[in-house]
């Protein structure tokens, strides 16, 4: 089995586009919960259960850091075209 | 079993992407383990003693199920997200 027979595969590379699109939102996933938990829960992990107030925190956080990302890369993007 | 070049059969690719998901899998665990470890030491351990105490042991036991909670409320508000933006284009 060479190298080159895993190159040639086309349901193969289907295959690891797939993967890796999936790791791709799955890393981004973790990063998410990384900052939205210590956000909304204050990095206190001493509870019982979240709250609903913990939930719409953690969903909102999501969204927001979210818009961030998009305006800070299409703020990005016209400085790079304004050429500056 | 002889290979023809460039041609994998069904069971080698099946074996093939059955290997690749395992180890995406063992990656995300591990990556997952990492979080939670960093995460609940620093939470429920904040001075490291001789041993951990039981109520060390509670928290971080409370700790791991929270993250993992979070973890699941996060996901599925990044998959709605997801949808809604392909929806609007």
């Amino acid at each position: 089995m060479s190298l080159a027979s895993l190159a040639n595969d086309p349901e193969l590379q289907k295959f690891v586009a797939e993967k890796e699109l999936e790791n791709q939102l799955t890393a981004q996933v973790h990063h998410l919960t990384n900052v939205c938990f210590d956000k909304c829960l204050e990095s206190n992990g001493n509870l019982s259960e979240l709250s609903s107030r913990h939930t719409a925190c953690l969903q909102n956080c999501v969204d927001r850091f979210l818009d961030c990302t998009t305006l800070i890369t299409n703020r990005t993007i016209q400085r790079i075209q304004q050429g500056r | 079993m002889s290979l023809e070049p460039g041609k994998l059969d069904v069971s080698q690719r099946r074996q093939i992407m059955t290997t690749v998901q395992q180890q995406l899998a063992i990656q995300m665990a591990q990556e997952l383990l990492q979080k939670l470890s960093d995460k609940c030491f620093k939470a429920c351990v904040p001075k490291p003693g001789g041993t951990l105490s039981s109520s060390e042991q509670k928290c971080i036991g409370q700790c791991s199920d929270r993250y993992m909670e979070a973890w699941n409320i996060v996901s599925r508000a990044y998959g709605e997200r997801i949808k809604r933006e392909q929806q609007r284009q």
